[in-house]
């Protein structure tokens, strides 16, 4: 993932300079939000405001230990977590953990982001972070909060079920 | 298209559409709301220290008042201000 739009320097951020930073990243992270959010954009523009204004706070103890992308999405995650604990946010999985489709989706309309909206909101967020955003597996690591054999994991099976779903699921 | 070519299709982009200049303003409003309850903190951990001093600052000003209310002060002060205007004379001497 292209980590040129990072801050100028650590104390050194002017709202001018964080107005880059957001124009910068505002698309991709709401982009990754509203695919968290299984679209529902009013929530993703909420949950990206919200990562903006943590990440304004916080600028300042940003070390530059991780790439700047991979600092701001783990603020987003974690806002997208806390939404969802407090909205109560249902998986869309049966009782083995597979997958299902959400009611009155329409398997003959059925593309990408509707087959994403049936993952696990790990497995969603790990395939859009590598695939999608390009992002290498150690950086989306880092953003998820999880050591690099989960979020492997997250991603096998989310290739999995995308599989199964797009091939039982085809027009 | 294989699964991997469809899931590294680029997210369709968002636009802006006063987005930034929101998140801009908000960081403001914030930053204003942060430092108006730091000095509400700041005031309020100060006050009882203010109380402390008010009867003192009180007593202060009484005792000038009583001070500059007697003909001494007003002996002293007038002797002074005569001494102050003849200064250049005084050094002269």
């Amino acid at each position: 993932m292209n980590d040129s739009a990072a801050p100028p320097g650590v104390g050194a951020v002017s709202a001018a300079s964080f107005g880059a930073l957001v124009r910068a990243h505002q698309s991709a992270l709401r982009g990754f939000l509203r695919r968290l959010t299984r679209g529902d954009h009013a929530l993703a523009d909420d949950l990206a405001q919200e990562t903006f204004l943590e990440a304004w706070r916080k600028l300042a103890q940003f070390r530059g230990d991780s790439p700047f992308a991979a600092w701001l999405y783990a603020i987003a995650w974690s806002r997208f977590l806390m939404a969802a604990r407090r909205r109560k946010l249902e998986p869309l999985e049966n009782e083995n953990g597979e997958a299902v489709l959400p009611e009155g989706g329409s398997i003959a309309k059925l593309d990408m982001e509707k087959a994403m909206a049936c993952l696990r909101a790990p497995e969603r967020a790990a395939l859009t972070l590598c695939f999608a955003l390009g992002m290498p597996h150690g950086e989306a690591a880092i953003a998820l909060a999880m050591p690099l054999g989960t979020l492997k994991s997250h991603i096998a099976r989310g290739r999995e079920k995308l599989k199964t779903l797009l091939k039982d699921h085809a027009p | 298209m294989s699964l991997d070519e469809a899931l590294s299709e680029p997210l369709a982009p968002v636009r802006d559409d006063g987005f930034s200049v929101g998140v801009l303003l908000a960081a403001r409003h914030a930053e204003e709301r942060r430092r108006l309850l730091l000095w509400g903190a700041v005031f309020l951990a100060l006050l009882p220290l203010l109380l402390l001093l008010a009867p003192l600052a009180q007593s202060a000003v009484t005792l000038m008042a009583r001070i500059s209310a007697t003909p001494l002060f007003a002996y002293a002060a007038g002797v002074l201000m005569l001494l102050w205007a003849s200064r250049p004379r005084l050094l002269r001497l």
